[in-house]
């Protein structure tokens, strides 16, 4: 069980947190104009590093915020927490 | 036809609502006023409007609770606070606050319905919390003035430190009530027996 | 019957004698003994069959390490299968047996097995029982393997569990143990000290030695009161640290009440600890490696240092005459420990070739020292004769012509020792391979652990007590703690010097067939296994535990793991530290499931939420069932109808009169700001831009994949003021997910959300006199069917409450749903119910409501839809088409499958063989000429028997549905076929004239 610092609440249990898979992902738009092959890559395409890992998760049963995490999924050692909308920091094996 | 009457969250189903040992004491508090302030600007819980309502600034520490005029104000997220206290008190300031409010976008709901709220007292409280909640309430992490939402048992729960003794404030969604109970006053009667 | 209790001393309380039964014999111990030592100490050498072969087995060690001795103790709700014999502390009334041996120890059936050895190797099972199916085999052979029993009565034991968070977490009660926790628990630090014994001070209570001047004991205690006395410290006895996961998070085990009588028990029985700690230091010692040599699985062969253990702290010898074979000075002081409480040691076979000092001391007092030899077999089945000894060559191989026979009724082995590295390769921890000790120890770890003592690799006393206690105050000091240095404790007689290791003994040489050659006890793998397996190509170290099983399951190769690799050296020809190591697995040692259950059984598991006027239910007749986590009436049986029954009259109340259901539990989600119509719109399929204050409109949502999500009444209470309503088990679902989409991806939104479901109590007054009856109470808002028409919603007050009153419906007739603070919410029932009386109110159930909606086709997201739904399919498309705007899983409704046209839609289905008996759900719908196996064109969703037409009516998802209304189907369930016609949804009222009253 990983302890997670939401930039609110600081560490916490991961058992008040929910995962929400890959972060930085772009919602293609306008609808009318998005290829197939792009919605696609939206919808099921996502990295799967050895090493560094950006994922957005929420503090689901503490403050409800949603935020950044730079994990490795080698050691689970979380390396950065960071906001939404932010740019990941320059880490050492992170996929550009 | 006669007015409707009011019922707590544990009016049905449980014959105990307090329980007391030589080590811990746990009782249920009844209408408990509990509101809900979001903004989307947090200068408006600046405002000196508000500010005079509530008698003090809404904290803008994460976690943190103050003292405000007949109630507590509580951080609950970025922009997002409890007020806590008499019930009537905290309607009177709702109501007062959604005037203040009309042209913004802001919700101030009365929760009151929507809460069960416990008591937790002496020295085993923070043991009793500890089987059933994953937050540090350790003196040096946790004191009075701190609040923070987490689990307790598969329930999210609000918890506040109201003073050394300890004594804790629990607020669940009042649905949850007789299961938070039932964990809480297993949880005292073990911490008794062990 | 070789072992027998000494007369005097041990850590026994002799003044507290304890009865015990094993087999059903009485037995009797003291207080202070386990089931293991006490056995011993009874002459029962015989304990348990083994796994595989069911040959007689006795106890190899004294602690967890213990892989024979596996018992089951007790019956009933009380039973307890699989535990180790040397970790019971033994009680008063204690009930024990075997676990693996039928009809009796003694004469076990299965012990056949024994004779065809050869033909059981590594897999056999595997290969032999591949066809057609492991299933067939598997009862037959799991009672031929199998280990202890499951209780069959429900487990009456509470368990509790304890979060926890300190600076520094210390594994181990030992000398480094207490050593390490007195530095840091010096700074003030908050301290946890655990072990799994019942008393401290580890491998120092089975010795003779000193610390500093005093006797261990006399340390041991002031060490542990001044722990106890300090404030922020916390010593647990009787618990073991099992499992070390990620950021610091370690598990816990404390026996709370095992080691009492039954009798005597009272509160939880285990508590399970989830401890966070900053830093951990393992000071959790080493394990003894038994030799590998033939027929070393005999019982009474055992480890030299749990012989000296049992003589030492239990008081029970094992046996009267004892030969040794060492590969180390350890073996020494264990056969001191012995001698000197009278155990005659008959000799002692060192394998290293010259005499090392401790040797010399020995062979000087006059026992047989053999250098340059070992042991090559040991004669007698179920109890030890003698051991044949032999001189080994430079090479390691037992030299033919060399054999000496010594009698005996005890072997003692020490092939070395391993560190319990478990926890630290549970953590992340690398190891590599000492050569010096012969063993893997720790090298690095990306998490804040350190292993001191024994555990890392450390085997002198006091050099390992100078590094735990540098090693407590620097973690003390990397906790932010102004930790000083403490002086640490020195220790005499020191024991180990260098270790020569022979993995497996050599016999290759000798003359005569000898047996096999255990390397894993529990799971009865032998040397030749491991051989085997590396013959067929499985030549990674993990492949071979996995095809061989050594090293897994419970045990998790405690004493096996190290000698295992050592003969993998051998067959692989590479060395030690190149085969590498598995990678130690939780538990250490078995967890009860209980203990992660804790208090989340019965009622506690996913516990249902009551509705606000739950007594009244009840009252009524309720029968209720979960519904989304809803405890929620199906219906309400009078008079011992049954659900047809109950639904069928409910049903007609609501058509005919009027009918009370209790909807609280609807999701209610209040959205106001700026942008709050513009975030609703693109939420919903439906065109939400258009809907005005007051108004209500329904809606659809679907997820990012266009798949139908949710459905509910949006409601509009003012400018920039709205109360999303979801389905009842999907308010918190469709709350987290705007707050998502508002935090993630449009933060730009001016919007605030709050869900507020539990703050209003929802009683829906259904049916066409539902006016009539609300118009009985005190209320500020005007139902008049002008003044407040279909689809509108209204806030004002009821009986001097709040209120928010919404005309909708689900039923198709005139329906209010009328929400109060939940607190009023079981008065307002009562009453509504009271003031309906004269209209013949009848309360409805969920059943009734989904019989109701079924008759007017309305559509249930869950049932009639499933993962694969789009809007479209269920009739959306002309409101798709109509939008101009953006929504969510829009841009998936418009992916070439979507637009296939022969999606399944959603349709009526309307029985046509004059049969009163509703279709079947999930029966599917055939073309009528076909016959199956023939391709499915869609199934039934939703069916029921319509008591206001007098047939059935059904729902379902169908190939081209819509195109095909008025087509002949044949609706096929388990072989039986029924005529049915595609239909419009709808057979009740289907120009909704009833809603607009
Ligand atoms: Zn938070």
């Amino acid at each position: 069980m990983l302890q997670i610092s939401c930039p609110y609440c600081g560490a916490r249990a991961e058992i008040e947190f929910r995962c929400g898979g890959q972060a930085h992902l772009e919602r293609p738009g306008p609808h009318d104009q998005v290829s197939d092959r792009q919605w696609a890559e939206y919808l099921f395409y996502r990295d799967n590093p050895k090493g560094v890992s950006l994922e957005r998760w929420v503090h689901r049963f503490g403050c409800r915020q949603w935020f950044n995490v730079a994990r490795s999924t080698l050691t689970h050692e979380i390396l950065a927490v960071y906001g939404m909308g932010e740019q990941p920091p320059q880490l050492e094996g992170t996929k550009r | 036809m006669s007015k409707l009457e009011r019922m707590s969250p544990l009016g049905r189903g449980i014959s105990a609502t307090a329980y007391s040992s030589e080590f811990v004491s746990l009782r249920q508090q009844t209408f408990f006023g509990v509101a809900k302030v979001i903004v989307r600007k947090s200068d408006l819980l600046g405002s000196p409007e508000l500010e005079a309502l509530l008698g003090v600034r809404a904290p803008q520490m994460a976690n943190t609770v103050v003292q405000g005029s007949g109630v507590e104000i509580a951080w609950a997220a970025p922009n997002q606070w409890l007020l806590l206290g008499d019930e009537a008190e905290v309607a009177r300031i709702c109501a007062a606050a959604q005037t203040a409010f009309r042209d913004e976008t802001a919700l101030v709901l009365q929760l009151t319905h929507a809460y069960a709220v416990f008591q937790i007292e002496k020295t085993g409280a923070r043991d009793v919390l500890a089987s059933l909640c994953p937050l540090d309430l350790h003196p040096r992490a946790f004191a009075p003035g701190r609040c923070a939402q987490s689990l307790l048992g598969d329930a999210g729960v609000f918890i506040q430190q109201c003073n050394e003794a300890p004594s804790f404030r629990l607020m669940v969604d009042q649905t949850y009530a007789g299961y938070a109970w039932r964990l809480l006053s297993e949880a005292c009667k073990s911490l008794s027996s062990s | 019957m070789s072992g027998f209790r000494l007369e005097k001393g041990g850590r026994i309380d002799r003044s507290r004698p304890l009865s015990f039964t094993f087999e059903g014999v009485s037995y009797e111990g003291y207080a202070g003994d386990t089931l293991g030592s006490a056995l011993m100490a009874n002459g029962v050498s015989m304990l348990g069959r083994s796994f595989k072969y069911h040959r007689p087995r006795g106890l190899l060690a004294a602690g967890l390490d213990e892989p024979n001795a596996i018992m089951q103790l007790e019956d009933g709700a009380q039973a307890r299968p699989n535990v180790k014999a040397t970790g019971v502390e033994l009680y008063d009334g204690l009930r024990a047996a075997p676990v693996n041996a039928w009809p009796s120890l003694s004469f076990d059936l299965l012990s056949v097995n024994s004779m065809f050895a050869r033909f059981i190797p590594a897999a056999f099972y595997y290969k032999t029982f591949m066809w057609p199916h492991w299933s067939l085999f598997e009862p037959a052979i799991r009672r031929a393997a199998g280990l202890g029993v499951s209780p069959e009565a429900s487990d009456e034991d509470i368990y509790d569990k304890r979060y926890a968070a300190c600076d520094v977490l210390v594994v181990g009660g030992g000398p480094a143990g207490l050593q390490a926790a007195q530095a840091a628990s010096r700074s003030g630090a908050r301290v946890m000290l655990v072990d799994h014994d019942a008393q401290w001070g580890g491998s120092l209570m089975a010795s003779n030695r000193h610390v500093g001047q005093d006797p261990a004991d006399d340390w041991i205690g002031r060490v542990v009161e001044e722990l106890r006395a300090a404030p922020e410290t916390q010593l647990l006895n009787r618990t073991l640290a099992f499992g070390f996961y990620d950021h610091g998070l370690v598990g816990l085990c404390e026996r709370l009440t095992d080691h009492l009588p039954l009798a005597e028990r009272s509160g939880p029985r285990l508590r399970f600890w989830k401890v966070r700690a900053k830093s951990v230091i393992l000071a959790t010692g080493a394990i003894e490696r038994p030799l590998v040599f033939p027929n070393n699985d005999r019982p009474g062969v055992m480890l030299a240092g749990a012989g000296a253990t049992y003589a030492a702290r239990y008081a029970a010898a094992p046996g009267r005459r004892a030969v040794f074979a060492v590969n180390n000075d350890s073996g020494y002081e264990s056969a001191a420990v012995l001698r000197r409480l009278g155990v005659d040691i008959a000799a002692i076979a060192d394998a290293r070739p010259g005499l090392s000092a401790k040797g010399a001391q020995m062979a000087a007092s006059g026992i047989n020292v053999f250098t340059a030899s070992t042991i090559t077999n040991v004669r007698g089945g179920k109890k030890v004769r003698a051991a044949e000894l032999h001189k080994l060559d430079d090479d390691g191989q037992a030299v033919k012509g060399s054999a000496a026979l010594v009698e005996c009724d005890t072997v003692l082995t020490s092939g070395g020792w391993s560190p319990v590295v478990h926890l630290y390769s549970q953590a992340g921890g690398k190891l590599r391979f000492d050569e010096q000790i012969q063993a893997f120890v720790p090298r690095e770890c990306g998490q804040h652990v350190l292993c001191v003592g024994a555990a890392g690799g450390e085997f002198s006393l006091t050099q390992g007590l100078a590094d735990a206690a540098r090693a407590g105050a620097a973690a003390a000091r990397d906790c932010g703690f102004d930790a000083a240095d403490i002086e640490p404790a020195t220790v005499d007689g020191e024991a180990f010097g260098n270790i020569r290791p022979i993995w497996q003994v050599d016999v290759s040489g000798l003359a005569g067939e000898r047996g096999k050659a255990w390397l894993d006890f529990q799971n009865d793998v032998t040397s030749d296994d491991v051989a085997l397996a590396i013959r067929e190509n499985f030549k990674s170290v993990e492949h071979v535990k996995r095809y061989t099983t050594l090293g897994m399951a419970s045990d998790q190769g405690k004493t096996s793991n190290v000698n295992g690799i050592g003969v993998m050296e051998g067959a692989l020809g590479k060395p030690m530290a190149q085969v590498g190591t598995t990678t130690f697995r939780p538990p250490y040692d078995p967890i009860e499931i209980g203990a992660f259950a804790g208090r989340r059984v019965g009622e506690n598991i996913a516990p249902l939420r009551p509705l606000a006027a739950e007594d009244a239910h009840e009252m009524l007749g309720a029968r209720f069932e979960d519904y989304g986590g809803w405890r929620r009436p199906a219906f309400y049986a009078q008079d011992g109808e049954d659900e047809h029954a109950a639904v069928r009259r409910e049903a007609l109340a609501v058509r005919d009169g009027v009918g009370l259901f209790e909807a609280s539990p609807l999701g209610k989600i209040e959205v106001a700001g700026a942008d709050a119509r513009e975030f609703l719109n693109r939420f919903y399929v439906n065109n939400m831009a258009t809907l005005k204050p007051q108004r209500c409109r329904y809606g659809v949502m679907l997820d990012e994949n266009g798949v139908v999500l949710d459905d509910g009444v949006l409601a509009c209470l003012g400018p920039n003021r709205y109360l999303a309503g979801t389905t009842s088990g999907h308010a918190a679902l469709i709350a987290d997910n705007m707050d998502e989409w508002l935090q993630c991806e449009w933060p730009d939104l001016d919007v605030v959300v709050q869900e507020v479901t539990t703050n209003w109590a929802v009683m829906n007054v259904n049916g066409p006199r539902a006016r009539d009856l609300l118009r009985k109470f005190d209320c500020s808002i005007d139902l008049a069917a002008e003044a407040f028409p279909h689809m509108h919603v209204r806030e004002g007050e009821i009986e001097g409450v709040a209120c928010r009153i919404q005309r909708v419906s689900f039923s198709g007739e005139l329906s209010y749903e009328v929400a109060v603070p939940w607190g009023f919410g079981a008065s307002f029932w009562a009453a509504l119910m009271d003031a309906g009386r004269e209209f013949g109110v009848s309360p409805f159930g969920v059943e009734t409501l989904m019989a109701l909606r079924v008759e007017k086709g309305f559509l249930h997201v869950g049932a009639d839809t499933d993962g694969m739904t789009l809007p479209q399919d269920i009739g959306f498309g002309g409101v798709i088409s109509r939008k101009a705007a953006d929504f969510i899983g829009r841009r998936s409704t418009m992916r070439p499958d979507s637009l296939r046209d022969d999606r399944r839609q959603f349709v009526g289905l309307e029985c046509l063989d004059g049969s009163a008996k509703p279709l079947t759900v999930g029966a599917h719908v055939l073309l009528p000429e076909s016959a199956p196996p023939a391709l499915t064109q869609g199934w039934v969703t939703s069916s029921v028997y319509s008591a206001a037409l007098g047939k059935p009516v059904a729902l379902g998802m169908v190939a081209n549905g819509r195109e095909r209304i008025g087509e002949e189907v044949k609706i096929w369930d388990r072989g039986v076929s029924r005529r049915a016609r595609i239909s419009a949804p709808g057979a009740y009222d289907p120009e909704g004239k009833r809603l607009h009253v």
